[in-house]
């Protein structure tokens, strides 16, 4: 298992954009990066990521009244923001 | 205008990213250079992401979180560099959690566009003024500034020339933008009454739970996006009633935060200022 884990690359990556470029020219690198980053751990020795990204959490609402898509995603994972402040607690803030 | 501040007395991330010695140094996915920048970009990965590829480009140095002609062009060029399957986000100082610049990125999924594609949201008082096209998205979506056009030097002064006068009046503004296969470029922008996000956990209580007033925590209503983000778990069970009734609900949420009062600087003025272009057929009431 250890030994699948990658090391964080000492050096990054640079981007040169030379005008004109082509469109959609940084995608495949910023997916490789992203996908190198998932595998690799902090100087630590922990996971880069807190949360994954889930497209399970996401839930397209068609609201009929207006005839227009909604999107919520439902993002459970993420440090702190788990436990919502019951509705008496909730600060009021200025205008 | 906005000074560059860290957000409550902690350390900028944005600046400690630049730091090969810090935690957040660790989060860079490269570095990007366009033509003509005195300064390599950062591309940073959101290690909490709550949306594909979720990545922010943020400038080096101690920059404001504030649009300028040039900002919306790079925005617009990364958005570019990205591709049309991408769309990038701006919130200004008041409605970002960060002074410092930065423009998240991420995969295209928010509803705007989907509404924008299938004309279930149109354009209204259309203008076109050297090749772009400006008017505000129809009343059954938040208010938002529509812009679109394949020049995009002439594009990001158009945006300028609108975001500048919101500038002035300290109004909040929340951008989207893309770059799309036809090789135009789309940017909307939202003026905002207020930056604080509304306490999410209200659109999943049953009918006839009190509203409550505005918190800045437990999840964030994007716009002009039509996302809501709630940082709790998907319940088992939502019924087609109780999604309409979310859905009922962010509408209310993205209402109130949004400004309907604010009118676009005259494009008569625009145009006396920076083109020659026929002003005959621009109307400023
Ligand atoms: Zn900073």
């Amino acid at each position: 298992m250890q030994a699948e884990i990658i090391k964080t690359a000492a050096t990054i990556q640079t981007i040169n954009l030379a005008s004109p470029f082509e469109p959609g020219i940084m995608k495949q690198p910023l997916q490789q990066a992203f996908a190198n980053k998932r595998q690799s751990t902090r100087r630590n020795g922990k996971p880069i990521f807190n949360y994954h990204y889930n497209p399970n959490e996401e839930v397209d609402v068609f609201y009929e009244a207006d005839q227009v898509w909604y999107k919520f995603s439902f993002v459970s994972g993420r440090s702190g923001y788990d436990n919502p402040i019951p509705v008496e607690q909730i600060p009021q803030h200025p205008p | 205008m906005a000074q560059h501040t860290s957000p409550q007395n902690r350390p900028c991330p944005f600046c400690s990213a630049q730091k090969a010695d810090s935690t957040i140094h660790e989060e860079i996915l490269c570095y990007a250079n366009l033509a003509n920048n005195t300064q390599k970009d950062i591309f940073l990965m959101n290690v909490n992401e709550y949306a594909e590829d979720h990545m922010c480009m943020v400038e080096q140095g101690e920059q404001a979180q504030v649009l300028t002609q040039s900002k919306i062009k790079k925005a617009l060029l990364y958005a570019k560099a990205l591709g049309p399957d991408y769309e990038g986000l701006f919130n200004s100082a008041g409605a970002a959690t960060v002074n410092h610049y930065h423009v998240p990125f991420c995969k295209k999924k928010s509803p705007v566009w989907r509404n924008l594609e299938e004309q279930r949201v149109t354009i209204t008082n259309a203008q076109q003024i050297n090749q772009i096209v400006h008017g505000e998205l129809s009343k059954n979506w938040v208010r938002s500034r529509f812009f679109k056009g394949k020049d995009l030097d002439e594009l990001c002064k158009q945006v300028y020339w609108e975001v500048k006068d919101l500038q002035q009046k300290n109004i909040i503004h929340n951008c989207k933008f893309i770059y799309q296969q036809d090789g135009s470029f789309v940017w909307l922008m939202s003026p905002r009454l207020n930056g604080y996000m509304t306490y999410v956990y209200h659109f999943l209580e049953p009918v006839g739970t009190p509203e409550p007033g505005l918190v800045n925590t437990c999840g964030s209503i994007e716009i002009p996006g039509g996302d809501a983000i709630m940082f709790f778990e998907l319940p088992d069970k939502l019924s087609a009633m109780q999604k309409q009734i979310m859905a009922q609900r962010f509408k209310k949420s993205l209402d109130k935060t949004c400004d309907r009062q604010w009118q676009p600087p005259c494009y008569k003025r625009y145009l006396d200022l920076t083109s020659n272009t026929s002003i005959e057929s621009i109307n400023c009431d």
